[in-house]
């Protein structure tokens, strides 16, 4: 399954998430059921499956947002570049800005579109103007929005439509210059057009970053991932190449999920 | 059926208005009864005056005016921060038990009675203030941290709801661009949730210069203007609430009078926090 010439971003090693309920009556929700696998450089790593089959709580634990919950449990290990990210020594705010996120549905701060993206290289400490509105066109470009908003860069974020919002989001991820870009569902709530764009740029930053795409379309994650991965119930069902998982899956289930027999 | 319908929104409609009522009926009688003597004396005489000595017919309300701002300014550099970052700690920070055990107990300060506040206030902070910077010890000073602490609940628990307003998104979003939950807070949450904010701090405000019998209790009700925080003082509220009971005549008036001043001050505090909010959405 190993090509030759990729090497490993991410190793998942044995990991377990679970929520424990707040109340003892309450049964706990194990949302990864050790899961082991290997996340390669440049590629687009597409993870489908059911509602409730880890998938965000994956991601969510590779930039450790899972964190933020206070009734999480997290065992196993998580290597970034060969290096643990749960090592106490691991600083999670440089973390974060090496694994950048999309989440599902974009998040545009409260701020005008040139400080949405200037936030991130901001708290970076970049502040000299030239060098941030250097990072502000080159992103928007990256992401395809520069030609729509470059007259307009300091009108509020929030007036852009959907599908430009979602681009904005990434364009604010590529800002940071991180090596890792996690998409949570990132066209779940945009029309065809716009996840048509959406799909054209993350082919486009596969050159420059390892990208791990979650999306409940299994039709995109043909389209667009290099790579494939079946998860069900915490578990993994099934990796390989995107071509070897929908054209002859080990798997039965996996099968199933992918022809629509249940999901 | 559509009948029925009619009257109970006939009747709902006139309940609505009796609340509003009460409003236009209580201007309508401060000014009817105030406003003859300003007349009288002019509104210029009246608002600039330095002489209060009804005896003497001699109604100019200076001292009093600087008074109430100096006593609510004060009060607003204590109780303002201290609110806010009250409010911080419970919504971004703090375990759902601690939440669950702080914010209670903000809120039983707003139950207490203003009274037992000027009793604590007269009991403690005067003899400490006597004892620590000299004079009598009731002074704006005393007012301030009382007030202070007395309009502590109303900022927190309304600029708490207004932080637990915004969405959880917007926090992960900001986190996950590699912000601290600190700058978060500073650069994210804080300007999102501005407009409930500033609204929280005109209240508390409002509540502030309104406030009567603690600072009755501590101000030492003085004539003068007060040059240093030590100095004592008298507010409009306390001005009306102390001579009340025997004013007559012009006296009385120039008591309503003064509550004119008193209203129409709040009231451009008021709009003032509302275009204040209307601005921050704008934007």
């Amino acid at each position: 399954m190993i090509s030759a010439n990729s090497s490993v971003c991410v190793e998942i090693r044995d990991l377990w998430v679970r929520y424990c309920p707040k109340n003892r009556w309450e049964k706990e929700t194990i949302a990864l059921n050790g899961l082991t696998m290997n996340i390669m450089k440049n590629e687009i790593l597409s993870i489908i499956g059911p509602a409730h089959s880890g998938k965000t709580t994956l991601l969510r634990a590779i930039n450790r947002l899972t964190e933020l919950h206070r009734n999480v449990k997290i065992q196993g290990d998580i290597l970034l570049n060969q290096a643990s990210i749960y090592d106490p020594q691991v600083n999670v705010v440089e973390l974060r800005r090496k694994v950048g996120m999309v989440f599902a549905r974009p998040v545009v701060l409260p701020k005008s579109i040139f400080e949405n993206i200037a936030y991130g290289p901001r708290l970076k400490g970049i502040h000299h103007p030239a060098e941030l509105e250097k990072i502000v066109e080159s992103s928007l470009q990256a992401a395809y929005l520069w030609n729509e908003v470059k007259d307009r860069l300091h009108q509020p974020a929030l007036a852009l439509s959907g599908g430009q919002q979602q681009r904005l989001c990434i364009a604010r991820v590529i800002a940071l210059q991180p090596e890792i870009i996690m998409f949570d569902e990132p066209t779940s709530a945009l029309d065809p057009i716009s996840t048509g764009k959406i799909e054209d740029t993350l082919h486009e930053l596969k050159t420059q970053y390892t990208i791990i795409l979650v999306t409940n379309n299994t039709k995109q994650a043909a389209r667009v991932g290099t790579q494939s991965a079946f998860f069900l119930m915490g578990k993994l069902i099934e990796m390989g190449s995107t071509e070897q998982i929908f054209t002859r899956p080990y798997a039965k289930k996996t099968e199933d999920y992918i022809t629509g027999r249940f999901g | 059926m559509i009948e029925q319908e009619k009257w109970i929104k006939f009747i709902l409609m006139l309940i609505a208005c009796s609340a509003i009522s009460a409003l236009a009926l209580i201007t309508f009688f401060i000014f009817w009864e105030g406003l003859p003597v300003i007349w009288k004396i002019g509104l210029w005489d009246f608002i600039s005056g330095l002489k209060w000595a009804p005896t003497k017919g001699k109604f100019g309300i200076l001292p009093m005016i600087v008074g109430s701002f100096e006593v609510t300014f004060g009060a607003m550099i204590l109780g303002v921060p201290l609110a806010l970052l009250c409010a911080i700690y419970l919504a971004e920070f703090a375990s759902p038990r601690t939440r669950n055990i702080l914010k209670p107990a903000i809120e039983v300060l707003a139950g207490i009675p203003s009274v037992v506040y000027g009793f604590i206030g007269m009991m403690v902070i005067v003899p400490f203030l006597r004892n620590t910077f000299g004079g009598s010890g009731f002074s704006v000073a005393g007012c301030s941290i009382v007030l202070g602490i007395m309009i502590l609940p109303t900022i927190t628990s309304i600029s708490f709801d207004a932080l637990m307003a915004i969405p959880r998104t917007y926090r992960e979003g900001s986190l996950a661009l590699g912000a601290t939950p600190w700058q978060t807070v500073k650069m994210v949450v804080l300007p999102a949730a501005k407009s409930g904010i500033v609204a929280a701090v005109i209240l508390g405000m409002g509540r502030a210069i309104g406030e009567t019998m603690a600072v009755i209790m501590i101000a030492g009700n003085s004539l003068i203007i007060p040059l240093t925080p030590f100095d004592p003082v008298r507010t409009l509220t306390s001005n009306i609430a102390l001579e009340m009971g025997y004013a007559t005549g012009d006296h009385r008036q120039a008591l309503f009078a003064t509550g004119i001043i008193l209203f129409v001050v709040i009231m451009c505090l008021n709009s003032l926090a509302n275009w204040i909010a209307n601005k921050a959405v704008a934007k």
